[in-house]
């Protein structure tokens, strides 16, 4: 049996048409299975990349490690006498802390997930949790320093993707700490985040740290999102807007937490 | 057939090595887009009566899909279609040179960016996903991806000088 030209052409499309609407239906079963083939292949080449690396970012950086030196020694001045001041408020909290019960464990159960694969490129991230260890879509992952990293994506059996809070499809509800303002954060991409819908009237300044919130039920409160970067105010608009900076690194992340229940 | 199975060991690797060794290597979070570097130069330097980068545009939108979180086929479409347009746009250019590879690895990051951005789009229904911004970060983007494509783009001159030749691709 002959196709013409055309005919060809359209039964290519054709063919490839229901190969992408049978891919939508299987697309979990295959990334499982990509997902498990390479993760020692990309567990060598992250190790890899780590060793070459590091030396030359030191080598780049020595300048600037420099400056920085100078900086932290004076800075360093400052936060020995504040640490004085701190012990005596830690000794307050503790008492405190342990009087409302407050534990880090007591408010999270987590579950902890290695990192295999980061796509920088789109913001997400591949850990080796899946359902088969209790992850499902949507619940929150954070580090060691609870920090907000992002939330579950898509779960397969044994790995699941992470998208970034940076991800262009990622936006919640948060609070400026120091003024207790709510906001809006949302994912520019390529590792940026925006705060919008923060009234003209509240004072906002560069280095305030955000948190979330418990509005809108995607994260628990008081989680760590990120630090104002720069402000953007607008005559016309009745909102401020600023940049923020999220306070993890990307490149440094090995090992992060999924909240798995909060109360 | 032997062609079709090296390209998609050759695109599996650089989306090994996109997601996991160059993590390592960014600037300002930024890291190049191998696999789109790897079909630009596929298209560019084929024969405009092969097809063998449209073969290259689905393994390569494949292996990217795999490796985040969007569904599975809007690379490929995405790819697919950018390889179609240029596969067009090398018809009608008279005296490619190496001027054009470069425009057309800028192109492919702005055609890339934007059709992700629209998937984006209609995923959240949030128009601001469809802007692209064209600050510091896309500059060193666009950079990145542009000396590393010179530098392929010299590497596979010389491959196809002296290599490839020999070989008959």
């Amino acid at each position: 049996m002959k196709f013409s030209p055309q005919k060809r052409k359209i039964f290519i499309i054709a063919i490839g048409v229901l190969i992408i609407i049978s891919l939508l239906f299987t697309q979990q079963k295959i990334k499982n299975f990509f997902y498990f083939v390479s993760s020692p292949i990309q567990k060598s080449l992250w190790q890899l990349g780590k060793k070459i690396s590091t030396p030359i970012e030191l080598a780049f950086e020595m300048k600037e490690l420099k400056k920085r030196a100078e900086e932290l020694s004076l800075s360093n001045q400052n936060l020995l006498s504040e640490i004085a001041q701190l012990q005596a408020l830690k000794t307050e909290n503790k008492s405190l802390r342990k009087a409302l019960e407050l534990d880090l464990k007591k408010d999270f159960q987590l579950a902890l997930a290695e990192v295999i694969g980061k796509n920088i490129l789109k913001d997400t991230l591949v850990i080796n949790k899946g359902l088969l260890n209790g992850v499902l879509e949507g619940m929150p992952v954070i580090n060691e320093g609870k920090v907000l990293i992002g939330k579950i994506a898509d779960v397969s059996e044994n790995f699941s993707n992470v998208i970034l809070i940076s991800n262009r499809e990622s936006s919640f509800d948060v609070k400026i700490q120091s003024i207790e303002v709510n906001g809006l954060i949302k994912g520019k991409g390529d590792f940026q985040l925006f705060l919008d819908l923060i009234p003209e009237n509240q004072e906002i300044q560069e280095g305030d740290l955000i948190i979330t919130t418990a509005l809108g039920g995607i994260f628990p409160k008081g989680i760590l999102v990120g630090k104002i970067q720069k402000i953007l105010r607008s005559d016309i608009k009745p909102f401020q807007q600023a940049e923020v900076s999220p306070l993890f690194d990307i490149t440094k992340l090995e090992i992060v937490l999924i909240i798995t229940n909060y109360k | 057939m032997k062609k079709g199975l090296v390209l998609i060991l050759f695109f599996y690797i650089l989306a090994l090595i996109q997601t996991s060794f160059l993590v390592h290597f960014n600037i300002e979070e930024q890291v190049p887009n191998l696999i789109l570097i790897a079909l630009v130069l596929l298209t560019f330097f084929e024969k405009p009566e092969e097809k063998l980068s449209f073969f290259g545009a689905g393994i390569g939108g494949f292996f990217l899909d795999i490796f985040s979180n969007v569904f599975l086929g809007t690379s490929i479409i995405a790819l697919l279609l950018m390889t179609f347009l240029f596969k067009k746009l090398l018809e009608i250019i008279k005296g490619l040179n190496i001027l054009w590879f470069l425009i057309f690895i800028f192109l492919s990051l702005v055609f890339y960016n934007l059709f992700s951005n629209l998937v984006s789009f209609f995923i959240s229904q949030d128009i601001t996903a469809i802007q692209i911004s064209l600050g510091k970060v896309f500059i060193i983007k666009s950079t990145y991806n542009l000396i590393l494509g010179l530098i392929a783009f010299y590497i596979i001159s010389l491959l196809k000088k002296y290599v490839f030749a020999r070989q008959g691709f």
